[in-house]
């Protein structure tokens, strides 16, 4: 007895351990991240206008504190906010296919957008630069209402889900199709662009906008990961466990919705984050939510981090579109961790 | 905690059809092993959901005193531990991990840690070999083993388990219905359904027969299977042939020419009968 428990201990440590070397790594990430960009302000001088050391030219200080940390920042936020929202996404719908935006949430969110762009429609009393990602923020609530209601629909189950998310996402994408057609040259290039996904729109509002709502988010995912964890066992275990399942899927929808809606509207689609994240994580730390939640968020950190490091270096003196970048990174890193998985199993 | 469970009058409706039609069960003893049987679509794990408080129903079901419906989904638990008939065969937690892991949600009253609880618990049960795997890398019957140690690991005086030894070898069933009485045997009211009749005789204190959501007969193994509750329950014409400690062997000679309705398809297939024709030797059931 005492040797297995010693054996399990062990396990639990060597999670920790590597949720604690994931911290320190998302740490230098975005060190790396602050250190590079078009401008080429050295390494040096970027530390030293961000830790404030001593003399540095007002140049590099403008350059590293209203570009490149709300861009660093930003990017370390939406990571978190999909690699949270695609764990809790895949426990909720028990399929290891699913991410934030399976259910239709960027469609929306794209389809609010293009409104703004295209014909100039948005939320009365909003403008400028919130203008856009307030009604991407809307549309996406929008879409997650109905999802909301389609879960309280007589006999609704996660298959129900999929398709009513899927059925609104193709529905968000003729809208959205038929603005496009009907868009001017110059407003076409904007929602391409919008939709891409993109991290140089990050200013120090949207950073506080999407902080408030991770931390807001955060703490309830926290308190569930003990029920997600008890939900992978199987819903009649879960139940049986005295857990409310449709409760917790709706709670959870509520919290997955929210988080995509907000990574969404303040950097466009970005692909491949929400989906890969939580299976690197799930390969590091195993599929308990006690782990795998903290592993999943960090680890959808560190590839936005990454993506906007190789985002600014791979064309020298031009910034691709972050969103173009996350499944260059990601996908071979990803293939690679299947692969080993399944030398090993 | 311990007291007797009564079920009055359950009756749970799908559609405009009851699953369950108005069940009465004599009062459920602590120490007692009840095997829950009935043909396919008899309604044995609605009953059972309904009894753990899993499905809505009308009626009453009480433990000890306290009707299960009315208590809060994590109070019920408490008292009710539940093994489903199927479990998911992905995930990559460990067995140790599942048992910890139910530990964790039930309201604590001992001063040792889950871990330590848990590996007690796998070691009793005589599955430490397998504590370390992950449950996806398990057999089927490994899995119903886990499951069972995950249902039993809050020591709930109430135990619900759905076909636990539907995919075991006989080794394992033994070994599983060894369990389970062990665990009546140490205070619990434990409620098995069984398809196999003569492992429900060999184990069982007293079978309930369900036929097409209502009760047919709740005795003591000699006296709910008899050649006439074959008949009447399941449709057969059998011979069932008493041996020593309780034993039974239950020979099926052919479908019942009294039958009036076949649950699964409306009626019986003449291809059936032929085979039950060249079979009319006997079958073990």
């Amino acid at each position: 007895m005492n040797g297995l428990v010693a054996a399990h201990r062990r396990i639990r440590r060597r999670r920790s351990l590597l949720v604690a070397i994931m911290v320190v790594l998302l740490c230098l990430g975005l060190c790396l991240d602050l250190a590079t960009g078009p401008a080429g302000v050295p390494v040096r001088e970027a530390l030293a206008s961000l830790l404030r050391l001593g003399d540095v030219p007002l140049s590099t200080d403008v350059i590293v504190w209203r570009v490149r940390l709300p861009m660093a920042t930003m990017a370390v936020l939406v990571g978190a906010a999909l690699g949270l929202a695609g764990v809790e996404m895949q426990a909720v719908l028990d399929n290891s296919l699913a991410e934030p935006f399976t259910l239709g949430v960027s469609a929306a969110a794209a389809l609010g957008a293009a409104l703004v762009i295209v014909l100039g429609l948005g939320l009365p009393g909003l403008a400028g630069a919130w203008l856009v990602p307030a009604n991407a923020f809307f549309f996406s609530l929008g879409a997650l209402f109905l999802l909301q209601m389609a879960l309280r629909l007589p006999g609704a189950d996660t298959q129900t889900l999929v398709l009513f998310g899927v059925a609104l996402g193709f529905c968000a994408g003729t809208a959205l199709s038929l603005l496009q057609f009907a868009a001017s040259p110059d407003a076409l290039q904007q929602l391409a662009f919008w939709s891409m996904g993109s991290l140089s729109r990050s200013d120090w509002p949207g950073v506080g906008a999407l902080s408030a709502l991770l931390l807001a988010v955060l703490p309830f995912s926290l308190r569930s990961r003990w029920a997600m964890t008890m939900l992978l066992l199987g819903e009649e275990r879960a139940r049986g466990a005295g857990i409310d399942v449709n409760r917790l899927r709706r709670r959870a929808l509520l919290r997955i919705g929210l988080l995509a809606a907000g990574a969404v509207s303040f950097v466009g689609i970005i692909g491949f984050v929400g989906l890969a994240a939580p299976h690197m994580a799930r390969l590091a730390v195993g599929e308990d939510h006690r782990h795998l939640v903290p592993a999943s968020l960090l680890t959808g950190a560190l590839l936005m981090s990454s993506a906007s490091v190789v985002s600014k270096v791979l064309v020298p003196g031009i910034l691709l579109p972050v969103g173009i970048v996350t499944a260059l990174i990601g996908l071979p890193l990803f293939i690679a961790l299947i692969a080993r998985r399944g030398r090993s199993a | 905690m311990s007291g007797e469970l009564l079920v009055e009058n359950v009756r749970i409706v799908y559609g405009r059809q009851p699953a369950i039609d108005g069940v009465d069960l004599p009062p459920l003893r602590p120490g007692e092993l009840v095997a829950l049987a009935g043909p396919n679509g008899a309604g044995k794990t609605t009953l059972m959901k309904a009894i753990g408080g899993l499905a809505h129903h009308e009626g009453r079901v009480t433990l000890a005193g306290r009707p299960l419906s009315a208590l809060g989904a994590r109070e019920r638990a408490a008292l009710v531990g539940y093994m489903p008939q199927v479990l998911p065969a992905t995930i990559s937690l460990t067995v140790l991990e599942s048992v910890i892991l139910t530990l964790d949600g039930a309201p604590r009253r001992q001063e040792a840690p889950a871990d330590v609880r848990a590996a007690a618990l796998l070691e009793r049960l005589g599955l430490a070999g397998i504590a370390l795997k992950p449950l996806r890398a398990l057999s089927g019957g490994e899995r119903q083993m886990a499951a069972f140690a995950q249902a039993v690991a809050c020591d709930p005086p109430l135990l619900l388990l759905d076909e636990p030894v539907s995919a075991l070898d006989p080794a394992r069933q033994f070994l599983v219905m060894a369990m389970a009485r062990r665990a009546a045997a140490e205070g619990r009211i434990v409620l098995v359904v069984l398809h196999d009749l003569a492992l429900a005789c060999q184990w069982a204190d007293r079978i309930i027969l369900l036929r097409e959501g209502r009760l047919h007969a709740c005795a003591s193994p000699d006296r709910a299977v008899t050649p006439q509750a074959l008949r009447a329950v399941y449709g057969v014409d059998a011979r069932v042939e008493r041996c020593s400690r309780g034993r039974v062997q239950i020979m099926v000679d052919g479908i019942s020419a009294t039958r009036t309705s076949w649950t699964m398809s409306g009626g019986p297939d003449p291809d059936i009968d032929g085979a039950l024709d060249v079979e009319a030797g006997g079958t073990v059931v």
